[in-house]
């Protein structure tokens, strides 16, 4: 084997290393959306969002320990796309943004199911309550965002029972049972 | 829709009947003292009201981590420290009122202003709301018992929660909302009790209750809903419209057109709370 070759070989096992490390990515809340969906008196689902929120994972495909994952999300910024429930929805009968602007997860572990698709468990916290979930995440795909930035977008589903963090309001006209769909696309730093 | 009204007969209906029935079988007992029989009537109203908070609130939150969870408790307290007042006097009892206002203040305010508003600011907070409140209580029970009959102190405290109730509700929190309609249930029915019943004195554990439970509740509605502080500022000053006229014990006529002149003066006053909340905060007319 030449020097030639033998730098070569260094060089190509360097960057598989460097490649295979663990990686930050940051929410780019332009493309990303915090939706929930929840029963209305039996007849049908109300949908609504929330349109302010941060957050940042770690993703490491081949190392699942080192993934990690936090999300806060403003609680005043639901929207309904009804004034009045949403003002309603701030109170202190559902979210009483007020006294508790955030609601937050933060992961303790992740499990990679297949190559798609991963299991990650964490604390989330809202109306200052804070119960174990464990979320389903897909990773939608990856690759370079439009100025070449590189990008990975997952999407994440959740069904909470609301009463869990003491927001029993209109029980059970409006159901216990509120679905959380996660919708990201994030930018790796 | 069939959950919702069996939650408002529970949560509301069966309390308020409840309160009438046992208010008035303690008004009626003989054996009693009036002024051992406030006492009773106070713990009636407010283990009334804690039922009811359980029902709609879906249960009581033990320790109190919100300003709402602490509303049971708070109801609780005013019928000990209304009962000290009942029979303490002078300076003991300006003390118990100060305790009372205080604790009051300290709960609603505390975890919504301490921390996150400069200290200054949050302690002046604090003073000025027992300051309202300590003056209310005594303003009711002395101002209210040389110049109105307790019939009629009574219904301007049961029009203002009742209204109060309606204001909170448009004002974002429907539970709030029918949590002091119901208080005002307890008081109306109190009022038509001692309108067949009248009782020599009011005594200040009735007030003390309306004060420390009502003054939370529009805390709450205006610190952590979008109640507008404008209308619970007049919303509070509402009960005072009985103190409008000539005293009681000189008024000469009658007293069934003075309880209604005195009730329309606090419903008119109800009505500009209800004009500043729709011009502060106006509805969209949203059904949702």
């Amino acid at each position: 084997m030449t020097v030639r070759s033998t730098l070569f070989c260094a060089l190509l096992a360097a960057a598989t290393l460097i490649s295979a490390k663990a990686d930050n990515y940051k929410i780019d809340p332009v493309h990303s959306a915090v939706l929930f969906k929840v029963g209305h008196f039996g007849v049908g689902n109300i949908y609504g969002r929330f349109d302010t929120f941060a957050g940042d994972f770690v993703f490491d495909p081949n190392e699942p320990a080192k993934d990690s994952v936090k999300l806060e999300i403003n609680t005043d910024s639901v929207d309904t796309n009804a004034p009045d429930r949403d003002k309603h929805l701030k109170s202190p009968d559902f979210l009483n943004a007020k006294q508790f602007p955030t609601a937050t997860f933060k992961s303790t572990a992740v499990k990679k199911v297949d190559d798609k698709n991963y299991e990650v468990t964490g604390d989330f916290t809202l109306r200052g309550i804070t119960k174990p979930v464990t979320i389903a995440v897909q990773v939608i795909g990856s690759g370079p965002g439009p100025k070449g930035e590189p990008r990975l977008g997952t999407e994440s589903i959740v069904t909470l029972k609301r009463s869990d963090f003491d927001v029993k309001a209109f029980l059970p006209a409006v159901t216990d049972e509120v679905q959380l769909r996660i919708a990201v696309e994030a930018i790796k730093q | 829709m069939g959950s919702l009204i069996g939650q408002g007969i529970v949560g509301i209906v069966l309390p308020a009947l409840l309160a009438l029935i046992l208010n008035g079988l303690v008004l009626r007992a003989a054996a009693l003292a009036e002024s051992r029989k406030w006492p009773f009537i106070g713990l009636i109203i407010a283990g009334c009201f804690a039922f009811s908070y359980s029902v709609l609130f879906g249960g009581i939150a033990f320790p109190p981590r919100e300003a709402t969870h602490w509303l049971p408790f708070i109801a609780l307290g005013a019928v000990v420290f209304g009962t000290i007042l009942q029979f303490t006097s002078g300076f003991g009892q300006s003390i118990v009122r100060l305790i009372a206002a205080l604790a009051t203040a300290w709960t609603v305010l505390q975890l919504q202003i301490f921390g996150r508003w400069p200290l200054l600011i949050s302690v002046e907070w604090l003073v000025a709301i027992t300051l309202i409140l300590f003056a209310t209580s005594r303003l009711i029970e002395r101002a209210g018992g040389l110049r109105s009959t307790p019939t009629e102190i009574l219904l301007g405290m049961a029009l203002a929660a009742g209204f109060g109730g309606i204001a909170l509700f448009l004002g974002g929190s429907a539970v709030l909302g029918q949590i002091c309609n119901t208080f005002g249930l307890f008081l109306a029915g109190l009022t038509v009790l001692a309108f067949f019943l009248p009782p020599a004195q009011l005594g200040p554990v009735i007030p003390l209750i309306y004060v420390m439970v009502f003054g939370s509740l529009l805390l709450n509605g205006a610190l952590f809903s979008d109640l507008p502080w404008a209308t619970a500022g007049v919303l509070w000053l509402a009960p005072f419209g009985v103190l409008i006229g000539p005293p009681a014990s000189s008024a000469g006529g009658n007293r069934h057109l003075r309880l209604l002149l005195r009730g329309l003066i606090v419903l008119a006053i109800v009505g500009l709370a209800f004009v500043a909340l729709f011009l502060i905060s106006p509805l969209h007319g949203s059904e949702y």
